[in-house]
């Protein structure tokens, strides 16, 4: 009976409680005839199935998250040189890299997470192409238009269809965790940098503080939208939480 | 009219299998079916990933049912067939009849 319940908590950390009970229900029928070799082959092989996605989702979004920053601050100051908007556009040129960077971070997670049919990718995708063009091409007038209207558009069609709504609700909260995340993790290491001595072990706190911040980030802006996807998009309508969808969508 | 969704060779063995067993297709009977109908046994993974995925296209639709002591008191998940992954079953057959229409693979050599 203990195994029954270390299971269910086991498969619980990757799906919904009522479906994990379900699942090792189920598994628990089929066990006097297959054995317990069988029950936890069968756990074990549940969990690849519905895991697999989370570690490719999480390196997917590390990667393109530090490549993004690169990519997306070198034309805002270098561009900034040639053009020279007013001073005053900076900190917004640098929010605007920043917002970049969690949504080209959001964009692949959900994407591999959930499919590029789902709502949430497609809404995180084309923000982020969005961000990336007014970055690149700010100072052409009809560009920097035509993004804002399709920006306002998309989000006014949006708001009119329950589920593009509660994917644009779960994006809107998940960036602003990432966006504080982010913010974070550079004031950690910030603070932790004060505390390093010149020496040996400086190397290794200089590597840790590297490979640190942005694995920190990662994983708010991850577990903000997992959570934000299974709150306001999950497909398991005998949880509790569908009562806040329900909420949400009337 | 929107197109029924298409269904790989797996979800439609699932789909059928649940068809068959009517109001008492839950994880366990549907394996079981598929395994004595189809002759193979498939992976308990790919099977409730299957049925999660297909929930998410409509095209199954799930209830919890009564915990029971056999089960150390956890619920049933039972599935039925939505309009949608009927119509969806019901498209990818009528591709294979027109596919099959003229061939004699029952037949002759392939027999």
């Amino acid at each position: 009976m203990r195994s029954g319940f270390v299971a269910e908590w086991i498969l619980t950390r990757f799906t919904t409680r009522s479906r994990a009970a379900s699942i090792v229900g189920d598994l628990f029928e089929s066990r006097s005839e297959k054995g317990t070799l069988w029950f936890w082959r069968s756990v074990a092989g549940i969990v690849l199935a519905v895991a697999w996605r989370r570690p490719l989702a999480f390196a997917a979004a590390f990667y393109l998250g530090l490549h993004a920053l690169g990519a997306l601050q070198m034309p805002i100051y270098g561009m900034y040189a040639a053009h020279r908007p007013p001073q005053e556009w900076m900190p917004m040129f640098a929010v605007l890299s920043g917002l970049g960077m969690v949504l080209w971070m959001a964009a692949p997670y959900v994407a591999i997470r959930f499919g590029l049919r789902d709502s949430f990718a497609q809404i995180a995708l084309v923000f982020g192409g969005l961000v990336t063009i007014i970055i690149f091409y700010w100072w052409v007038p009809a560009v920097l238009a035509a993004c804002l209207v399709l920006a306002f558009s998309l989000i006014t069609t949006s708001i009119s269809v329950a589920r593009r709504r509660r994917a644009l609700l779960a994006l809107a909260i998940a960036t602003a965790f990432g966006f504080g995340g982010g913010l974070l993790a550079f004031y950690l290491a910030g603070l932790y940098q004060n505390h390093l001595y010149p020496g040996p072990v400086a190397e290794i706190n200089s590597r840790l503080i590297n490979w640190g911040v942005p694995l920190l980030a990662t994983w708010i802006l991850a577990t903000a939208c997992s959570r934000m996807h299974r709150l306001l998009l999950g497909r398991d309508l005998g949880d509790p939480e569908a009562d806040l969808r329900i909420k949400l969508d009337s | 009219m929107a197109r029924p969704e298409s269904l790989g060779e797996f979800e439609q063995t699932v789909l059928l299998a649940i068809l068959r067993l009517s109001d008492n297709a839950y994880g366990v009977t549907i394996r079981r079916e598929i395994m004595e109908c189809a002759r193979r046994e498939p992976a308990p993974g790919a099977l409730y990933t299957t049925l999660d995925r297909m929930e998410g296209k409509g095209l199954v639709r799930s209830r919890i049912g009564d915990p029971s002591p056999q089960r150390g008191g956890r619920a049933k998940r039972y599935f039925v067939v939505t309009t949608k992954g009927r119509a969806a079953i019901v498209n990818a057959q009528r591709l294979f009849r027109r596919l099959l229409e003229g061939l004699d693979l029952f037949g002759g050599a392939n027999a």
